[in-house]
């Protein structure tokens, strides 16, 4: 089974831009997608830094940024890939 | 510091009668670089509640500055007395006090008034102090001064009457705990603790006589400070990036120095130690609460906390005087003052994300939260403190 590796960022400004609420994702995944994924944190990713990558906070999805990243948008971006993994 | 390179922790830990708002004891203490001394003193004031507190804390300052002035203790014991607000129930003014006096290196000297003995805990035994009977008719106004030589390892326990007579008139302790009892604890948790902070054993001494009252409802106000010589715990405090990035090694490498403690305070400040000594670091999704970050954990270093916020709760906490124990911010401030001399490296290369005016809460300059939290552990903790910034 390929996984999906989710990495979340815990550092200052993605917490006050409300990253701790960012591990309910995974509530409005199926069973089996949710199987697939590797969750880490990170302390800080030093995305905030530079301002190509938008606004805190972030996640990573497969290497991927999310910026001004919810819950939902993970959930939304994880679906794609394992569509795009089944298909 | 004593010579040796001997340190000296002071601690007190009090609670409060059952009902009062209030402690009615009072715990001093100051240090006196220039002169190698150190001064504490414990007040117990008459009665309870805000009264009581304004005896003792009147009566515990007095007798620090006066001691600290090097006025004769008869005399300013008298000025006291006569400057104490009169009970109109009891139509007296009256506050017991215990001054402990140390040139460190040389003799401390105690005087007590109306407390209960002092005790003096050497090579894990009580040492009887002789005690002086310098003035006064009657046990409850009588001075007693005593004085020994101190060395390392040394503890002095200075106690209210809310430790001696904890749970009087009870069916188990109907004399109360007494002193005896209290030393006997004492010996014991050395025994098995033999390196136990003076914060600790404070606050082990105030739980154990709170539980001897029934029911735990304290019939008097409980006060237990602790005078400990000992080995300096030396802790590092590594926190923001340095402000020239080719430093980022020599920062990092600070690390491998000898300290009893090492902190690491910021995510930024764990990611450049973890790529230049090679340790992974690893987020402790468990310690969130209080609405702070989570902190980490890493190889060879004590506590990883996030920077900004979990620093700030922490100078909150520290003025507070009361910190959790289930919060990064707690268990840093708890980690601090179980140190006596602690090093913060701050690096100084500002996060200009945090500076962005939409963010939902302003972030202090983490300059400026370092300046308020050494300030309040110097001045209310007594800690030497070291900055330097990168």
């Amino acid at each position: 089974m390929e996984k999906i590796t989710v990495e979340l960022c815990m550092g200052t400004t993605c917490f006050v831009m409300g990253s701790s609420s960012l591990p309910e994702f995974s509530e409005s995944l199926s069973e089996s997608i949710r199987e697939k994924i590797e969750l880490k944190h990170s302390p800080c990713m030093g995305l905030c830094k530079d301002q190509k990558y938008g606004k805190a906070p972030y996640v990573k999805v497969n290497g991927e940024v999310i910026s001004a990243a919810t819950p939902h948008a993970v959930a939304v971006r994880i679906r794609q890939i394992a569509e795009e993994q089944d298909d | 510091m004593l010579g040796n390179g001997t340190f000296v922790e002071v601690e007190c830990s009090q609670w409060t009668k059952t009902g009062q708002n209030v402690c009615g004891d009072a715990f001093v203490s100051t240090r006196l670089p220039a002169e190698n001394r150190l001064i504490a003193t414990l007040a117990d004031g008459l009665g309870s509640g805000v009264k009581a507190n304004i005896l003792a804390t009147m009566t515990a300052t007095m007798s620090l500055r006066f001691s600290a002035a090097n006025r004769n203790v008869l005399k300013f014991s008298k000025i006291m007395m006569d400057s104490l607000p009169v009970c109109q129930k009891r139509m007296i003014s009256y506050s017991t006090f215990t001054i402990f006096d140390c040139v460190l290196d040389e003799r401390a000297r105690i005087v007590e008034q109306g407390n209960p003995r002092c005790l003096l805990i050497r090579n894990n035994i009580e040492v009887p102090l002789e005690r002086e009977k310098i003035a006064g008719e009657n046990d409850a106004r009588s001075l007693y001064a005593s004085s020994f030589a101190p060395m390392a390892g040394d503890r002095v326990i200075i106690c209210s009457d809310g430790v001696s007579q904890a749970g009087i008139g009870s069916k188990e302790y109907g004399f109360g705990w007494q002193m005896e009892g209290c030393a006997e604890f004492v010996l014991s948790l050395i025994k098995k603790e033999p390196i136990i902070s003076a914060r600790e054993l404070a606050l082990r001494v105030r739980n154990e006589a709170l539980a001897k009252w029934p029911d735990r409802i304290a019939k008097d106000d409980i006060s237990c400070s602790v005078i400990y010589f000992r080995t300096p715990r030396r802790t590092l405090v590594l926190s923001g990036p340095p402000f020239d990035a080719s430093r980022d090694g020599e920062y990092a490498r600070m690390l491998l120095n000898n300290y009893e403690k090492k902190i690491l305070c910021g995510g930024t400040t764990a990611q450049i130690v973890s790529r230049e000594l090679n340790r992974e670091v690893e987020v402790d999704m468990k310690s969130i609460g209080n609405g702070l970050p989570p902190s980490s954990k890493m190889k060879g270093v004590d506590l990883v906390t996030e920077g900004i916020l979990t620093l700030t709760q922490a100078a909150q906490y520290l003025e507070d005087g009361d910190a959790p124990d289930n919060d990064p911010a707690g268990v840093l401030v708890k980690t601090l003052l179980e140190s006596d001399n602690i090093k913060f490296v701050i690096g100084t290369r500002v996060n200009e994300a945090h500076q962005d005016p939409t963010l939902p809460v302003d972030l202090e300059m983490r300059r400026n939260i370092i300046k308020r939290m050494t300030k309040c552990l110097e001045q209310k903790y007594l800690k030497e403190i070291e900055i330097e910034y990168i």
